[in-house]
């Protein structure tokens, strides 16, 4: 066949696919529209301990045997917990499970008006302390690892340089912020000189989960536009759309936030910078990640919009740890951890790490 | 075929799409960026606050005329709820002192052995 009418022959072909895709897009299109949203978070397990919005979920082993040291994952305030269980086959908790983790989450939900006075102090020094606590009652051992992620990893840290010497083994922070001076948007918005905090919260008292997603979406104005378009053209594809109802049902389930933590969140950490300085005191104590001795693991998201790698690379230089690692990933914000890709990059570097610091 | 394929007009849009969002963000952040901006942003902020404000003045008037609970009242409620659960929690806690180990929250909870030890093969065969 000559190369003129291959080439005849392949359009022939993409166009004939195209139509067809044109004809399943019409038809699933109204399945998306009519369709009840996905299930999410189906990892079998239990709720250990609920009071107010703080909630520990024991979820079911399912292996054989366990790696010694339990595993509790900790979330940011403003998202729920799912996102670390998205579904079967592409959910870290599971990945964790049929590793041989004891795996257990402290995630947060709907705040009520009464806590917004819960601050950065009661997130780390009662609510992660409590969890441990539980955790380590519950399992019968006398350590526990932390994996942290974003904001959760923040209060990981903070709560891992405040026990030094306590029953914390190992502390992995999945795509978590130090210096806040290189948050860009996020900081310019909460500039002092145009942004009062205080009149912002007080009216209120506590932050919408709307406002938040409002910051986050800024960052790409464009890509929810972008992000519909693309699913319009694989609207034929069933994979894509369970997925993308998946992770945008997620990424826009976001909760409210207490304002004092919120508060403490601007003031404190965005704008003073307090943590990066070493001068954040949490319950009258001065944060000092250099005191943090035990082994701990970064993971960054190369092409992570929310956190900027300005603002995560100084995390592991702070850690005071002799066995601390820095690894730099593909993906993004959320992707890195729990999408499509993190099943061949992350999960089997966090398993080797984990495990081998876990007997 | 990748000749072909550069082609393709569908290819050719879904890159003119992704392109477009390049793009478009890079703009935006750019704007978003400068002190302009973040004045102007603020200042709608605040006139939203101010009009959400009124909108509660009136609300809470607008309640107790109708002898309804406000959102003060609604919080006291609240403030006493987590006082009872507070008392439940270190309850609760005295009673799993006095128990001893815990059997698992669910009772069910199947009790695998801690045995494990890591094996990179079987990280390798995963």
């Amino acid at each position: 066949m000559s190369a003129t009418a291959a080439t005849a022959a392949s359009i022939g072909d993409r166009m004939r696919q195209e139509v067809e895709r044109a004809f399943q897009r019409t038809v699933k299109g109204f399945d998306y529209l009519t369709a009840p949203e996905p299930p999410v978070g189906l990892s079998p397990k239990y709720v250990l301990h609920h009071r107010g919005t703080q909630r520990v979920v024991h979820y079911l082993p399912m292996a054989d045997e366990l790696y010694r040291i339990p595993v509790l994952i900790i979330v940011p305030p403003s998202n729920r917990g799912y996102g670390m269980d998205m579904l079967p086959g592409q959910s870290l908790v599971e990945f964790l499970l049929k590793a041989g983790f004891d795996v257990y989450m402290l995630e947060f939900t709907e705040p009520r008006r009464d806590e917004a006075r819960l601050s950065f102090d009661d997130y780390v020094l009662r609510f992660i302390a409590d969890a441990v606590e539980r955790v380590l009652r519950d399992c019968g051992e006398s350590q526990v690892s932390l994996i942290g992620y974003c904001a959760g990893g923040v209060m990981a840290a903070c709560y891992a340089a405040l026990t030094a010497g306590g029953p914390l083994e190992n502390l992995v922070c999945l795509t978590t912020p130090a210096d806040f001076e290189q948050m860009g948007l996020h900081r310019n918005l909460t500039d002092p000189r145009y942004f009062d905090v205080d009149r912002a919260i007080d009216a209120n008292g506590m932050v919408p989960g709307e406002a938040f997603l409002l910051g986050a979406t800024m960052l790409r104005p464009v890509t929810p536009i972008a992000e519909r378009v693309r699913l319009w053209d694989n609207l034929w594809n069933d994979d894509y759309v369970t997925q993308f109802r998946r992770f945008d049902g997620w990424a826009s389930d976001t909760l409210p936030l207490p304002g004092a933590y919120m508060r403490q969140l601007i003031k404190e950490l965005m704008v003073e910078n307090r943590l990066m300085k070493g001068e954040f005191v949490l319950g009258g104590r001065r944060v000092d990640l250099g005191a943090i001795g035990v082994p701990m693991l970064h993971v960054v998201a190369e092409h992570d919009h929310l956190v900027p790698r300005g603002a995560s690379q100084p995390l592991i230089g702070l850690i005071g740890s002799a066995d601390k690692e820095e690894i730099v990933l593909k993906g993004g914000h959320l992707s890195v951890v729990t999408g499509p890709n993190a099943k061949t990059r992350l999960w089997p570097k966090l398993e080797a790490w984990l495990g081998r610091r876990s007997e | 075929m990748a000749d072909s394929g550069a082609r393709d007009p569908a290819t050719l849009w879904r890159e003119m799409v992704g392109q477009w969002e390049k793009a478009v963000n890079a703009l935006a952040t750019e704007h978003m960026a400068t002190n302009e901006f973040s004045r102007e942003a603020n200042r709608m902020m605040s006139a939203s606050l101010r009009i959400q404000k009124s909108m509660q003045a009136v609300m809470g008037r607008y309640f107790d005329a109708l002898n309804l609970p406000t959102k003060t009242d609604i919080d006291g409620l609240g403030v006493r709820l987590q006082a009872i659960e507070d008392e439940l929690g270190r309850v609760s806690a005295a009673i799993e002192r006095l128990a001893g180990p815990a059997e698992g929250a669910a009772g069910s909870v199947p009790r695998v052995p801690r045995t494990k030890r890591f094996s990179p093969q079987a990280e390798h065969d995963r």
